[in-house]
């Protein structure tokens, strides 16, 4: 864990694994910055976090591209219907990053398409299991990058499997 | 975005339109608030940071907790602690933002593959190296058998945009002078 505060930017905090990544983040150095199109529930849920635990550094930030601009690691945790309007968004601001992007299932081409969205990111795939709600499968090429986003979903109180893919 | 670092480089060395798309893929956009740090004291140096908007410092801290400034960078400049990224230590400085800014950082992995692949980034990076140890020679020479009037008038002819920018305690700091020294020395020039 480094010294050096990291930025984590959650995009769509209102989802499971978003309340769950910024409550498991937040006691720990990261200073998080919380998007949803719902602007209250982030507002509350960045309130009840600062209420929780003394020192967090939560933030609710209105738009996605500063949020991302501004972190070293990007959580996209709704389902992306349409990665490609937000990938338009953000991707300029994370070129180099870790993405970490909620997948419906394990589906290679699926995670393609989000890489296609953001080709000089690090995506990592998180698909929720089906069945059991404490696991979580991490896919990606990136091997730091999975290392990072392991950390993060278990600090999150979730069981990471973990499947490498081999680059291009 | 860019606009800086494509001058910067381009003061150096020529790219074509390819190379400069592959460089601008090999950076991390990042942007700071005042007093955020880029790096704190323990941590290995893994990134060299490039000045878009903005400024930042580094410095260690003595055992009393006083601070110890070594840099300042501005727009169109580098920041980094050279000594732990080449050397895979941990840092004891730290990196923190004056000013809110706008860094394109590189890693160290990024900057190998980079350099590879463009021969001219890597003329650049020789170049930015040379010149690293150029300014480290000038700020020791400026250091060592210098009246403080002198330091301060050398100081100023290289950094002038500190004198806006940068609060006197943290010059002060640079130069190796109380910040008392620094109200005098700046007194009697004024007068002179």
């Amino acid at each position: 864990m480094p010294i050096t505060k990291q930025t984590v930017a959650i995009i769509g905090s209102k989802s499971i694994l978003g309340v769950s990544i910024a409550k498991g983040l937040c006691s720990e150095n990261y200073k998080l910055l919380l998007f949803d199109e719902d602007d209250t529930f982030a507002g509350q849920l960045s309130d009840q976090i600062c209420a929780e635990i003394e020192g967090a550094e939560v933030e609710v930030i209105e738009c996605q591209h500063m949020a991302c601009w501004e972190a070293d690691v990007v959580v996209i945790a709704n389902p992306v219907n349409d990665i490609n309007r937000l990938s338009e968004k953000i991707r300029e601001v994370a070129t180099q990053k870790i993405v970490a992007v909620l997948l419906k299932e394990t589906d290679l081409q699926q995670l393609e398409l989000v890489e296609r969205g953001f080709p000089h990111s690090k995506v990592v795939g998180v698909i929720p299991s089906d069945y059991d709600k404490e696991s979580v499968q991490l896919m990606t090429k990136h091997t730091r990058a999975l290392r990072t986003v392991k950390e993060m979903v278990e600090k999150a109180g979730f069981k990471p499997l973990l499947k490498e893919l081999k680059p291009h | 975005m860019y606009e800086q670092l494509y001058n910067s480089i381009h003061e150096h060395v020529t790219l074509s339109e390819e190379e400069w798309e592959l460089c601008k893929a090999s950076f991390i956009p990042k942007r700071m608030r005042k007093r955020q740090f880029l790096l704190q004291s323990g941590d290995v140096c893994r990134r060299l940071a490039f000045i878009e908007k903005g400024a930042l410092f580094s410095y260690s801290l003595d055992e009393n907790g006083n601070q110890n400034v070594i840099q300042f960078g501005f727009e169109g400049w580098w920041i980094a602690d050279l000594y732990s990224f080449l050397t895979d230590e941990p840092s004891e400085l730290n990196i923190e933002v004056l000013e809110e800014s706008e860094l394109l950082m590189i890693d160290r992995d990024q900057n190998n593959e980079l350099m590879e692949k463009v021969p001219a980034f890597a003329n650049y990076n020789r170049i930015l190296f040379q010149n690293a140890f150029v300014a480290l020679q000038r700020r020791i020479k400026n250091t060592i058998g210098l009246s403080a009037e002198e330091k301060y008038t050398r100081f100023l002819e290289d950094y002038p945009q500190t004198k806006e920018r940068v609060p006197q305690h943290l010059i002060a700091s640079f130069l190796g002078m109380t910040p008392e020294t620094l109200s005098r020395v700046r007194r009697s020039l004024t007068k002179s």
